[in-house]
Formats: structure tokens, sequence, C-alpha cells
């Protein structure tokens, strides 16, 4: 009876070692994504295109600047493009810890408001993106199984599946293909409650910048509406000296050149 | 059909199993039936109300909706009724149907609180209140945002609701019956909560439900109340059942036909199996009755032929009459109509084709009662002997019963002349029932559900223009103004509360922002600060079109129609250029109500002029054929004027309903009238025809019409206002038609008779 209940207990502590290390090796790739280094900070322009079921565009252009600081990394987005919304300003202090922070500053209203409560599965700014899918989520927050290793576009590439730990996430569960590389996520699918296909996020363009391999054009596709938002980033340059002073809130509503 | 009803009494075993297996390949489609609940397929896909209202759906992302809501008469605002509300919400989202980040409900919506150096961006309800006192907190919150305020909670905080909007492509019926069962599976709120139900997709849902549970229900007793009926008369289990089988094969062959066809079943083509069922019985009821008065002299097989042979002209004028009559409803632009129309005229030849296969076959394989030999074809009944006596004392004053009938006439194409046309798609419902009870209450605590949409279309980027959203907001406020007009939203409350929310969140500040540079940076923050989808039902990312939301506190067709006009002229007189549509469910609906109502009335007046047609082609006679229709015409202008004394109005199932009436009241018309034409031909005088054409074709009418009446009476339990309306009204037209077609013989003695046919048809 004894030795029975030793053989249980070995295969299934073997099991769990299995099971353990498996989930380890795509936790640690999801991490090496995460901790990837990307400079201290860096500048460009980005081109954001908005783009609806009927074909009919909208386009906007801003200032990206970020500073990090280990796993702490500050963005600063300021328009350029309409017009109307030129030195409209929006600042995210994004943390591995705690709650994301998030500033706007609207010219006309000559103030910079802390915003605060909004959720993080949420669009952002009338994309495509979520705060979360644009960077804001910690590979902390789900459980990532490697589910395969496989071809993409001529790239091996890991096959991840990550199922996100809060039940209040409108995703089943997401599928990350990790560029085997340079720890860089070249795809992603998002799955709905029912298992559907709701999102799709593919790299257009990646080019090294600075010895940096960088995604300079991606695009994320609603799959149920038929909505795109495409983000292109050009003039990047990494470790440009940026000042973090400008990420902070203060100096919001001091347009950058 | 004499040659093949010859053949199916000498093999009958053989024409049985054909028609068995024909129907039995009928019935293994049946399983495969499709349905299609939704209104809007009513109105042909190329109608501009229906271009219009899919135009602005298609482009603000705007879909059908459930709504479900919370009420409580002491106020939802407490922690169990708050709570109630979120698992509302969590189930709708839960439902693979519903586009879980599109649900408005407290806890998925967000409300912008404006501090001194802050925006609190979040749902009012993000957390369940502990105490009464937070649950206040949050009705004291929502209340002074009118994207709350009288459209998800009631002025009053007793009504909370939650709108779950349909994805593309989704099936109402399942949504609605997740909705159904979860709600019946909740159990009884005892803190005195009770769950409201509506919006398009449960209504649409419950409509096609309850009719077809209603007909599931209801029909099985209809057909043994006729079957006892028919028992009691032909006192043989047998002959009774006969005439049920031809009907019921004949609604299985048509839906078969339906299902082959892969055409789905509309509400309108739910009533064909009735509509066969009425049809049908009579000829093989006036088959048996004939059959039966030749007693047992002679044998099965000759008795059977010459039967037939004395009812083949009779019966095949009824059905082709019958027939024509539907065929003519093809031409309707309204598909539904168009396949009612159709499928029935090809029920109807089944049912023609049956009564010379498979009844001559079953007949003939029936052994005959053995007190049919003390049947004498001349001695007659009960009934018999009252109708000679009413005949005699109706041909002594012919004068006054064209009195009565004129006075009647008169009378109801008064009634009919005043009838109303309209629809109210709750209204079919009785009251007690949810979505009855529900509507009304919504409509009184929340804006109201019945939606109108105002397309506003100008250039590109001018809706940030502060001049033209200050017209829009007038326009918006002299809209409100209207009768019957609810609440009225657009892009200007927004904007006009997130300037108060932005500076300082004082009530003075709730103005439209002073500057297209301040409207811009206020939509980007609005966009920001949740799901696209929140912004996007009220102005495209173009800022060139925008969408006002006009809520009518009724869901009549008469209110849309008569606010449409209004309308136009308040946004000619608001607005400069800007082109403004007004359309929607609303406007569609009423579109849908006079086009469907019209339609069938125009087709009605078709299918009469071919019945018409047809009659004049058999007689040589226009005052024949007049004669003919006038139990037509008396019970459809008699069905008219009772709408109208009661209040009520002409919608789409009673417009559908007219066309009963022409199936029935034409075929106990000719009865008579043919069985007083071949007494006449064959040399009988006025008195003797009449009183022939009385007892042998009246007792028939009499009894089918009584049957087939009580029958009818049966579907007044229906939970279903139109199918008990139905009900009621076809058995009305079939007793009324049934009497007036008695009297038609009194006046045809005035009728000369067409000798060339009258040789022609005694040879």
């Amino acid at each position: 009876m004894k030795v029975y209940y030793l053989i249980f207990i070995t295969v299934v502590q073997l099991l769990s070692q299995i099971a353990f290390a498996q989930n380890n090796d795509a936790t640690d790739i999801m991490m090496a994504v995460e901790k990837r280094d990307v400079g201290q900070d860096e500048r460009a322009d980005v081109l954001m295109l908005l783009i609806d079921a009927d074909g009919e565009k909208r386009e906007r252009k801003l200032i990206r600047l970020r500073c990090s600081e280990g796993r702490e990394e500050k963005v600063r987005l300021q328009f350029q493009f309409p017009p109307d919304l030129r030195d409209t300003a929006l600042l995210l202090h994004d943390h591995a810890d705690r709650d994301d922070d998030r500033w706007l500053y609207l010219p006309t209203l000559r103030k910079v408001k802390r915003i605060s409560g909004a959720q993080k599965y949420r669009n952002f700014l009338g994309t495509d993106f979520t705060y979360d899918e644009l960077g804001g989520r910690e590979p902390e927050e789900d459980i990532h199984t490697l589910e395969s290793e496989e071809q993409l576009d001529g790239k091996a590439v890991y096959r991840i599946r990550s199922v996100p730990k809060e039940k209040e996430n409108p995703y089943e569960y997401r599928l990350t293909w990790v560029w085997k590389n340079t720890p860089v996520v070249l795809k992603e699918e998002y799955y709905d409650r029912h298992g559907r296909l709701k999102k799709r996020m593919q790299v257009l363009k990646l080019k090294t910048i600075q010895n940096i391999p960088t995604v300079i054009k991606r695009e994320m596709v609603d799959i149920p509406e038929n909505h795109r938002t495409v983000l292109s980033f050009n003039n990047l340059k990494y470790n440009t000296g940026v000042s973090s002073r400008l990420l902070h809130p203060r100096k919001l509503n001091r347009p950058v050149k | 059909m004499i040659w093949l009803a010859r053949k199916s009494s000498l093999f009958p075993k053989v024409a049985l199993l054909l028609l068995l297996f024909m129907t039995l390949a009928f019935l293994s489609r049946m399983p495969d039936l499709k349905v299609d609940d939704e209104i809007l397929n009513m109105i042909p896909n190329d109608h501009p109300a229906r271009l219009l209202q899919e135009k602005i759906e298609e482009e603000f992302g705007i879909r059908d909706l459930v709504i479900l809501a919370v009420e409580n008469n002491k106020g939802v605002f407490n922690p169990r009724s708050l709570e109630r509300v979120k698992l509302l919400t969590d189930f709708l989202q839960s439902l693979p149907e519903i586009i879980p980040e599109d649900v408005v409900s407290l806890t998925t919506t967000d409300n912008i609180i404006g501090l001194e150096n802050e925006l609190i961006i979040r749902p009012p309800l993000q957390q369940l209140p502990e105490n009464r006192k937070d649950a206040l907190a949050i009705y004291n919150e929502v209340q002074s945002n009118p994207l709350f305020n009288n459209r998800i909670v009631s002025e009053d905080g007793k009504v909370v609701a939650v709108f779950a909007p349909l994805a593309k492509g989704s099936t109402r019926q399942s949504v609605y019956q997740a909705v159904t069962e979860h709600i019946s599976s909740l159990p009884v709120a005892t803190n005195g909560d009770r769950i409201l139900v509506s919006g398009k997709v449960m209504i649409e849902g419950a409509l096609g439900y309850s009719m077809r549970s209603d007909l599931r229900r209801l029909g099985p007793i209809v057909i043994a109340v006729l079957l006892i009926l028919l028992v009691l008369y032909f006192r043989h289990i047998g002959l009774a059942l006969l005439p049920v089988i031809t009907a019921v094969v004949s609604v299985i062959w048509t839906m078969g036909l339906l299902s082959a066809l892969n055409i789905p079943v509309y509400l309108p083509t739910t009533l064909i199996p009735v509509m066969l069922l009425v049809i049908g019985i009579t000829d093989e009821v006036h088959l048996i009755a004939v059959y039966r008065r030749m007693g047992l002299n002679g044998d099965r097989h000759t008795n059977l032929i010459i039967a037939l042979q004395r009812i083949i002209r009779p019966i095949s004028l009824t059905s082709i009459t019958t027939a024509a009559g539907f065929i003519a409803l093809s031409v309707s632009p309204i598909l539904p109509l168009k396949h009612f129309g159709l499928f029935t005229a090809f029920g109807i030849a089944v049912a023609y084709l049956l009564t010379f296969t498979l009844t001559p076959a079953y007949l003939s394989l029936m052994q005959r009662p053995k007190r049919w030999a003390q049947l004498q074809e001349n001695k007659s009944s009960v009934m018999e002997q009252r109708l000679t006596k009413w005949a005699i004392n109706l041909a002594k004053k012919p004068g006054k019963v064209a009195v009565v009938l004129i006075t009647t006439a008169v009378f109801v194409a008064w009634g009919a002349s005043a009838t109303r046309v309209d629809e109210n798609w709750v209204n079919r419902f009785k009251p007690g029932h949810v979505l009855y009870d529900s509507d009304a209450i919504l409509n009184q605590s929340l804006g109201g559900t019945t939606m109108l949409y105002g397309h506003i279309i100008t250039r590109s980027g001018a809706l940030k223009e502060p001049r033209l959203l200050k017209q829009i907001e007038q326009l918006q406020t002299a809209i409100s103004q209207l009768p019957k007009v609810g609440k009225v939203t657009s892009i200007v409350d927004l904007l006009k509360r997130s300037n108060r929310v932005l500076n300082n969140d004082d009530p003075a500040n709730e103005v439209l922002p002073a500057s297209q540079q301040a409207v811009a940076q206020q939509l980007l923050l609005l966009e920001a600060s949740g799901d696209p989808n929140d912004l996007d039902i009220w102005i495209d990312g173009r800022q060139h079109r925008a969408v006002l939301w006009i809520q009518l506190k009724d869901p009549y067709a008469s209110t849309a129609r008569d606010l449409l006009p209004q309308l136009k002229k308040l946004a000619t007189d608001y607005l400069d250029t800007e082109q403004v549509d007004f359309g929607g469910p609303a406007d569609v609906n009423a579109a849908m109500a006079d086009m469907v109502v019209s339609s069938q009335l125009s087709s009605l007046g078709l299918s009469f002029t071919v019945v018409f047609l047809v009659l004049m082609l058999l007689y040589r006679s226009v005052l024949w054929a007049l004669l003919a229709l006038l139990p037509l015409t008396l019970s459809l202008l008699m069905v008219f004027a009772v709408l109208t004394l009661s209040g009520r109005y002409i919608d789409i199932p009673l417009a559908v309903l007219a066309s009963i009436s022409l199936g029935l009241a034409v075929d106990y018309a000719i009865y008579v009238l043919d069985r007083y034409r071949s007494a006449r031909i064959n040399g009988e005088q006025h008195y003797h025809a009449m009183q022939q054409a009385l007892i042998k074709s009246g007792s028939i009418v009499l009894l089918n019409s009584t049957i087939l009446a009580i029958g009818f009476s049966i579907l007044v339990f229906s939970n279903f206002a139109p199918l008990t309306a139905i009900g009621l009204l076809t058995a009305g037209v079939l007793i009324f038609s049934a009497l007036i077609s008695l009297l038609l013989p009194l006046f045809a003695s005035r009728l000369s008779f067409n000798v060339a046919i009258t040789k022609q048809e005694s040879d």
C-alpha cells in the first residue's frame, strides 16, 4: 500500500514538475519579451491610421517619447495632427506592480487632468488597441503555456497560450507568437469568452535600429467589426537623451518639438 | 379527375401506399424547416425605409437590442436590487450572441466624474454597494448625467435597464430562449424586484415563439374538437377521420415543400396549416354527405364515383376560385405574404388531388355503416325540414329580406369605411404578458422604447463647429416638445456633459464647448474614456454624420407616421443646409404597416377580381358572378365594421385574415347557387329549386360552418392576441357568410339563365 502511495506521489510530483517546467519556459519567454533591452529612452513620430469596415480612413500623427527605468516605463504621446487636436497630450506611467497612472492635457482647457478608474480593457483613444494590448499588461497577469515551436513568415517562433488570471478579462485566452531569435512579439490573437477569434495583431515591419530589432509598423484588426488600426513609427531613435522631466505630468502642458 | 378517382377506388391499397410514400417524403423534410421571425424581413429589402434604417444602423454600428430591467416600487438603489442588475448584465454579456463590450448598463457604461485635477472614468456600479447609503450615492451620481438619467435609470430611481445589442448574424430565437429560460429559472425576488423584458430581439423572438407554441398547443385541440363534431354528425369514427386526414396530409405536403425549397417560415406562413385545415375539410364533408345520402344501394365503388360526379363541379369551382384568390396574393411585394398565397394555393391543389385519390381509396376500403340503409335520398332530417320551412317563409317576402340585407350592407360599409390602419407589435401580446407590461412601464419610466433616428449629414468635420452644434441642440429641444416624443439624445448631450465635467463639474458649465478645438479635444476625451462604440453610436469618426436618438412613448405605427412630417419641418426650420433623414425602427414599422396592409388589401382586390372573372366565365353572367360574391363582400365588410366598432384597427395579421374569408365565403355561395342552378336547369321551378338548394347544399354549408366555427373559437384561448382575433373573426365570417349564402337562391330567381350553358349542363 505504502509503495503504491509513494509511486503515486512521485508520479504526481513528476507530472507537476513537467507542467511547471513548461509553464516556466513560457513565462520565461514572456518575461524575456518584457525585459528586453530597448534602450533607456526613445523618440518617434507615430502615424495612427484608423480604418473602418467601409475602408474609410482617419489619420492621426503623434510624437511619442519613452523613458524606461527597469520595468517602469513612461510614455508621452502628443498630437500633431489633426490641427484641432494639436498639442493635446497623454502621459502614461506603466508600473509593473500596480495600476498604471495616466494624465491628459487638453490645450483648450489649459489644465492637466489625472485620469483614473478607466478600465484597462477599454480601447485606447478610439483605436482597436486596448491599454493592455499596447504594453500595459504584465507577464505576471497570465498563466502561460508553450504550445508549439513553429515557423511564422520564415521566422522560428514560439507559440504561447496565455490565460488571464482575472475573471473580468473579456478574453478566454491569447495566443502570442514570439520570435526565437530576439524576444519580440510578432503576432497575437485574442479569443473571446466563447473561444471565437476577436482580434488579431500582426507585425507588418521589423527593422533593426541602433542594433535593436524594432517593430516599426503593426496593425490590430477587430475581426467581427472588421475594423483595423495601423500604427507606424517613423524617425525612431533610441537613447536620444530624452529628458525624463518631459515625462512628468507638470510638463505635459508644454508641447515638445 | 374522375378517372383518377376510379383508379384509386379500384386499387385503393396501391393508391394509399403511393400517397403514404409521398407524404413520408414530404414529412422527412419537415425537421429542416427554418424559421425567420425578423419583422424587418416582412418589408422588401429595397424599400427606402428599410434601406435608410440599415444604412444608419450599419454606419453607426447600431444593433437590435435585448432590454432587461429591474423595477422596484421602493426604488432599485439598494444593495440587493443593484446586485440583480449586475447579475443580469453579467448574464447578458455571457451570451455568445451578444456583443459583451457594447452592453449598456450601470456596471459597464462609463461615467466621467470631474474633480479639480482629476477625471474619474468608470461605470457608476463598478463595485456593489454595501449599504443603502452607498447605493443612493450611485443614484445621485447618475441623475445629473443625461446618458444615464431617463435612459438607463428612471428619474425616480425605480427602474434600471440593461441594453444588450445582438451581434451581426445571430439568431434571435436562441437569445430569446436563453433569456426567457434564465429569467424563469431565477428565484422569485423577496424584496419586491421585478424583472422587465423588452427590446426588438425579445419582442420578435416572442412573436414567433408564442405563435408557434400556441399553434402547437391549440392545433391538436382544434383538430380534436373538429373530429368530435364530425363524429357526432357522421356517427362514424372512420368517416370523421377522413376530412381531418386529408387536411393534415395537405398541410404536410405544403410545409414539406416549403422546407424542400429552403424557404423559411415567416409569421404569416405560420398560418398556412390553419388555413388548409379550414379549407381542406369542406370538400370531404360535402362528398361524404352526398355519398351517405345514397345509402347502401349499389356497390361502394359505383356510389363513390356517382357521388364524386355530382359534386365535382362545385368542388372544382370552389378549389379554383379559392386557389385563384390565394395566387393573387403572389403579386404582393411582401415576400412572406407572397409565400403565404402561393403555398396555400399549393395546399388547396393538394387537397383537391386528395379528394380524388385518398378519399375514394379510403372510402372504398371502408364498410359503410349499416344504418345508411335507412337513409333515403329523399327522406329529410330535422335540420332539412327546418330549412325547408325557413325557405318557404323567406320566399314569401323577398322584399323584406332584401331590405334587411341592404341595410346590413350599408351599415357594414359605413363601419368599414372608418377603419384605421395601424400596427403595434407589443399589442400582439395580451395584458399580463411580461412583454406587454414591461413595454408600458418602460415607456412611462424611461424615455420610450421605440426608436426613431434623425440622421444628420453634413461636411467633413462640420460637426465640430459650435454654430452647427447649437442648431442641433435647438432642434433637439423642439423635437422633444412634440407629443408622444420621449427623450431625445445626441452628441450635443455628451459634449455638454464633458464640458461640465472638465470644468469643475459645475452645472453652469453644462453648455456646448466654446470653440471647434475644444469640441475636438473633448470628443477625444470621450473617445479615450471608453469603448469606441460608446461614441460611435452618436457621431462618426470624421465628424460629418451624427444621429439624433428620438425615443417614442408608444409603439404604434401611426405615432411615427404622424410625427415624420413634423420632424422634417423642424429640421428645415432649425438647420441651414444639413440634410436630416428620419428613419429607423419606428419609421420602418410605419412603412411596413402601411405597405403590408395596403398591399394586402390591393391583392385582396385582385383576388376578388380574379374570383369574379372565374365565376363569370363559368356562369357566363355578370349578375350571377356578383351574386356569388355577395357573401364574401358582406362578410369582409363585416370584419372591418366589427373592428371599427370595437375600437380596433387593421394590422398585419388581420389583413392576412381577410384571405381566410375569401377561402370560405365564396365556397359556400357556390355550393348553394350551383345546387339551385342545376335544379332549375333540370326543369324545377324557382320555389322547388330553392328548397332543393337549401336542403341538399344549405344543410351541408350550415353544418360545415358550424363545425369550423366551433373549432376556430378554440383559438380564443391563445395567449397570443392575433390568434385570438383570427379565431373569433374567422368563426364570425364562417357563420355570417354561410347564412348569407343561404339567402342567395332567393335573389337568383330574378336572374336569367344563359341558354347555351343550360344546354351544355343538361348534357
